[in-house]
């Protein structure tokens, strides 16, 4: 019996060429298209999921709420690992810390090659318990047990050494001082998607070896992203119900009442952590849910596409169901028949999607941008995912079409064509809206990511970004070199301002300690701030509202030639900015409660036994991405001691008229001021749109799959589109012959296919209108849904549908009226 | 043995507020052996009449017995099952699968039996002997003429070796030597102790039956009642 289905589902196939093609390639590109979409669900969603303790490990993170400012940071202070396992050794098993003096990159140096790494971290020596990253060479017990010890990737192994055994070597971690570290083990360059992403673990005892500063003990500043295994997961409420004790017992008086910590599950991080200071960007559980909703799409149009399809050719079909029924097959088994076809038809289509899904492979990108890892895409799970798919669709798609089939009446149909007297099925043109109106929510979907995206991108920050170099500096000799690097630099004219800050304008900040003159927090508090040296303002163009820029005590006489009236009372105060002003912007002046930004002038807003004024308020500008709204903000120019430190980044505007000129002369001057560390430099505009890049991605995903869904719609139309010309042949040869022109014929046609698009656009613009309102919610600056979005999106399906169904419709409107006639 | 007995049948169609009344309380007996013509005038109600007695389809009122078995309230498998043991049917347009070679057509019934392959084989091997086709097994419906398609139609038909042959207007699409071949299978089945109805418009071919039924307007005008009842 079997064999008998397989022959007449072959022959059937090979009798309707091109609509076999048409069904079986519709099914085979959603089956791959939602495939890709699982693999990139999979990937996102399989996170550090490869440690066996993964269930066991949380990250401690912290929160500083103080009236409404402070942090919420991934890292915490420096004694809390050893403290936490100490205080609950009946919970807790084991800890690791993860430090890089929160710098940008380091700077390594192995004979007379230097370079700056960004995967640099220290690490407690537990941390190849903790973590199964697995070492190739080394012993994980050992390895980072002794101070000046680091493990290396295997990728960094082969960038420093070559060929030769990296163990034993050794390399020199270049800051204020020379840190050597001997290589003690390798690791194989991970293709599991991890948080965690790292080129460098030196050995934490390292750092007590280098420095007696008091950090290591202090309870305020928190640079350790820290991580405890739990001996077993029901102890992670217990654990945390002792936190605030915890920090009740250990947190420095000044902030203990305005912190609180959490454990955050490793598995949790990837997807549903955005904190301040993450260990590496991290992705966002909206784009998971967007891509199960997507690919659910992309099914049910393909999953229609092949009802209708194999509805639509039944009736082709209606004459052999009655002759099977009158030589003796009953319902049951016709309905087993066609469902066995069905399925037999989408395993043909497997084989299809799983070469789409093997060429597309190599080029899949996750929502960072990086490929997706080959262990998921050569995971079995994906092929049980596929076959699944398929033969489920395959199964329940064949199941209608079987039962419509095997209901045909064979008395009433044995006689004369099978195609007379069959109505258009109401169900058939409910599924074909239902297709139509998903492919134009992707659609409507892809219009408004592009339109958010563009805007993210072009969006007024309140600060210049173009032609902005930035350089690396922290954490090295360089931040030494700053002020003769400025000043030669400043000698060219290509260079037009030099600034340097404590991270990324635009991109992110840090809080700092201020005791505000306020009546709304008049206590030391950790405000969003900025450590800059002079000519910030300047060199982003930053708006001054009321108040003055820092000037220089050296540029002072300047100031009074220039004849700036020094008599008022705000501008006497400062002899020395450094030490004595802050900048504010607009919103720490309502925050303040201040009526107006002059009365912010002269206000104090000190640093810890400091003696800061306000001597400036600037227009808010977004000193972050626009995924958050403008906070409170202070700038503060570093003084020449400690805080000179905290400068990681030079920032040099350009001419933009000679940027290529401009690089050489950094380049120049670079190797001439400091030739033992490698210069690494990017432009602002660049770094500051890779913050949207899951957007981006986003919005690139967004219109492949919108091209894909309206491709197997259009085939399915395409399809169906044949039948319903071919069964008003007849009809068309008598209008012809009483008078209708070729175009009537063309618009007779296609009318009926064409208000099912009509009302599909209907349905789905008040749906797509809510679900992107949902979506542009999400951000705190969006654009605003203008309705030549939905005339696009309609138009655009209008005329595709149009031109599809025409290649049907003018080829019967050509014939003469009696051709029409005779090929019933 | 009385093969197939009516009584009262009645068969209504309904069409929004229109009722066509296309049999009116026909009321048939057909014994085992009969060769039975149908005849009438177009539209009269012969394959109504067809369909409802050879379990293709059910009347509105009324009873049809085939083995002396009530057929109003079997569930469609068991119809399905009787149709597959004691049935064959030729229809006139011949409806053979397009898609299956000569040789599939005719042991589509067999498989519905779920005959063994071998003794499948060799009775399909049999009766495309019988009727001269053997040449032609590999062949595709549309590779056939009328009168050969039909024969495979017939071959279908019989190859189970069913009770009772029905055949609608077996050679109305067929030339005068092809349908003159096909009344002549029938005969010689019915010689062999095949029951056969047949709707016909022809009269030299309704002379092949033992009797003929007329109808008109939906009622039986003649012809009841087997002439072995009698």
């Amino acid at each position: 019996m079997f064999k008998s289905y397989l022959l007449i589902t072959v022959r059937n196939l090979l009798k309707n060429k091109l609509f076999s093609l048409i069904n079986i390639l519709g099914l085979a590109l959603g089956i791959a298209s939602s495939t890709i979409l699982f693999l990139l669900i999979k990937h996102e969603t399989s996170y550090d999921s490869f440690h066996k303790q993964k269930n066991l490990i949380f990250r401690v993170t912290e929160t500083i709420d103080q009236n409404g400012v402070g942090e919420h940071s991934a890292s915490v202070p420096f004694p809390v690992a050893i403290t936490l396992q100490k205080d609950y050794s009946q919970w807790v098993e084991k800890s690791v810390r993860l430090f890089n003096f929160q710098m940008p990159s380091l700077s390594i140096s192995y004979k007379n090659k230097n370079y700056n790494e960004s995967k640099f971290f220290f690490a407690d020596s537990s941390f190849f318990e903790v973590f199964d990253f697995k070492l190739i060479e080394g012993d994980a017990q050992i390895c980072l047990s002794q101070a000046h010890t680091v493990v290396i990737s295997e990728s960094i192994a082969k960038k420093y050494f070559g060929n030769e055994n990296p163990l034993g070597k050794e390399i020199i971690l270049k800051r204020q001082i020379d840190i050597p570290l001997i290589v003690t083990g390798v690791f194989a360059d991970s293709q599991k998607p991890s948080h965690l992403v790292f080129d460098f673990i030196a050995s934490f005892s390292t750092l007590y070896n280098i420095s007696n500063n008091d950090f290591f003990n202090q309870w305020v500043w928190n640079p350790c992203w820290t991580y405890v295994v739990l001996k077993d997961i029901d102890f992670a409420e217990q654990l945390k119900g002792q936190l605030p004790t915890f920090v009740q017992k250990y947190f420095d008086e000044k902030i203990k009442d305005d912190v609180s910590l959490d454990l955050q599950p490793l598995t949790d991080i990837h997807l549903r952590s955005n904190l301040d200071y993450e260990i590496s960007p991290n992705g966002d559980i909206k784009y998971v849910y967007i891509f199960i909703l997507t690919a659910a799409f992309i099914l049910l149009i393909a999953s229609i596409n092949f009802i209708n399809l194999s509805n639509a050719r039944a009736l082709l079909r209606a004459k052999e169901v009655v002759v099977r029924k009158a030589i003796g097959a009953d319902k049951e088994e016709l309905t087993k028949q066609f469902i066995i076809e069905s399925v037999l038809m989408s395993s043909i289509a497997l084989i299809f999607a799983f070469i789409d899904v093997e060429l597309a492979a190599p080029y899949l990108q996750d929502l960072s941008g990086s490929p997706i890892s080959a262990y998921i895409t050569n995971d079995w799970n994906i092929i049980k995912y596929v076959l699944l798919t398929g033969l489920s669709i395959g199964l329940v798609a064949g199941i209608y079409p079987a039962i419509y089939l095997a209901s045909f009446d064979p008395s009433k149909m044995h006689r004369g064509s099978v195609l007379t007297g069959t109505k258009e099925p109401i169900f058939r043109s409910v599924l074909v809206v239902i297709q139509f109106v998903i492919a134009i929510l992707l659609l409507i979907s892809t219009f408004v990511s592009s339109r958010q995206l563009d805007y993210l991108k072009n969006a007024k920050l309140g600060f210049d970004k173009d032609y902005v170099l930035v350089v690396p500096i922290g954490g090295s000799p360089s931040v030494l070199l700053y002020d003769e690097i400025k000043k030669r630099l400043l000698h060219h004219g290509e260079i037009i301002s030099v600034t340097s800050m404590e991270e990324i304008l635009g991109s992110n900040y840090q809080t700092h300690k201020f005791k505000a003159n306020s009546l709304v927090n008049n206590k030391l508090s950790y405000y969003p701030s900025i450590i800059v040296s002079h000519d910030f303002l300047s060199t982003f163009n930053i708006e001054l509202v009321t108040g003055r820029n820092f000037i220089q005590k050296r540029k002072l006489a300047e100031v009074n030639d220039a004849g700036i009236n020094m008599n008022e009372d705000w501008f006497r105060y400062f002899e020395e900015d450094e030490n004595n002003a802050v900048i504010i912007n607009e919103t720490m002046v309502n925050y303040l409660g201040m009526s107006s930004p002059q009365e912010a002038i002269g206000k104090e807003f000190s640093r810890a036994g400091g003696t800061e004024k306000i001597i400036g308020v600037v227009k808010d500008f977004h000193i972050t991405s626009l995924h958050s709204p403008v906070l409170p903000f202070v700038i503060d120019l570093a003084d020449d001691k400690i805080q000179r430190s905290f400068l990681k980044y030079m920032a040099i505007k350009v001419d933009n008229k000679d940027i290529e000129k401009a690089i050489l002369v950094l380049e120049k001057v670079w190797k001439k001021l400091n030739p033992y560390q490698a210069l690494d430099y990017f432009f602002l505009e660049d770094k500051l749109n890779k913050l949207y890049m899951k957007e981006q991605q986003w919005s690139k995903i967004s219109l492949q799959f919108s091209l894909v869904a309206i491709s197997i719609a259009c085939m399915g139309l395409f399809g169906l589109a044949s039948f319903i010309v071919e069964k008003q042949r007849k009809d068309v040869g008598i209008r012809r012959a009483i008078g209708a022109t070729m175009t009537e014929i063309v618009l007779f046609l296609s009318a009926k296919l064409m208000k099912l698009v009509v009302a599909s656009i209907l349905v789905a613009a008040p749906i797509s209108w809510i679900l992107m309102q949902i979506w542009l919610s999400s951000f705190p600056y969006h654009i605003v849904m203008s309705p030549d979005i939905f005339i696009y999106a309609a138009g655009i399906i209008f005329i595709i549908t149009f031109i599809t169904i025409s290649f049907h419709t003018i080829k019967i409107a050509i014939q003469t009226p009696m051709e029409a006639i005779k090929s019933l | 043995m009385k093969i197939l007995k009516t009584v009262n049948i009645e068969k209504v169609y309904r069409s929004f507020d229109i009722e066509t009344t296309a049999l009116n309380k026909v009321n048939l007996e057909i014994e085992q052996g009969d060769f039975v013509s149908i005849m009438g005038p177009s539209g009269c109600g012969k394959s109504t009449l067809l369909n409802l007695i050879s379990l293709m389809d059910l009347p509105t009122r009324g009873e049809v017995f085939f083995m002396e078995q009530s057929t109003s309230r079997m569930t469609d498998k068991k119809r399905a099952e009787f149709r597959r043991k004691y049935i064959g049917f030729v229809f006139q347009n011949f409806n053979l699968i397009e898609e299956l070679s000569v040789y599939e057509n005719i042991e589509l019934p067999l498989v519905y039996l779920r005959m063994p392959a071998a003794e499948r084989s060799m009775r399909v091997k049999q009766v495309m002997e019988k009727l001269d086709i053997a040449y032609k097994q590999h062949f595709f419906p549309m590779q056939l003429s009328g009168g050969h398609q039909q024969r495979v139609a017939v071959a279908r038909a019989i190859v189970a070796s069913p009770m009772v042959l029905f055949a609608d207007e077996p050679t109305g699409n067929l030339d005068s030597v092809h349908g003159l071949e096909v009344m002549e299978i029938l005969s010689e089945l019915n010689q062999n102790g095949t029951t056969i109805v047949m709707v016909t418009h022809s009269v030299p071919n309704s002379e092949y039956a033992s009797r003929i039924i007329k109808l008109f307007d939906g009622q039986l005008v003649s012809g009841s009642v087997s002439q072995y009842s009698i």
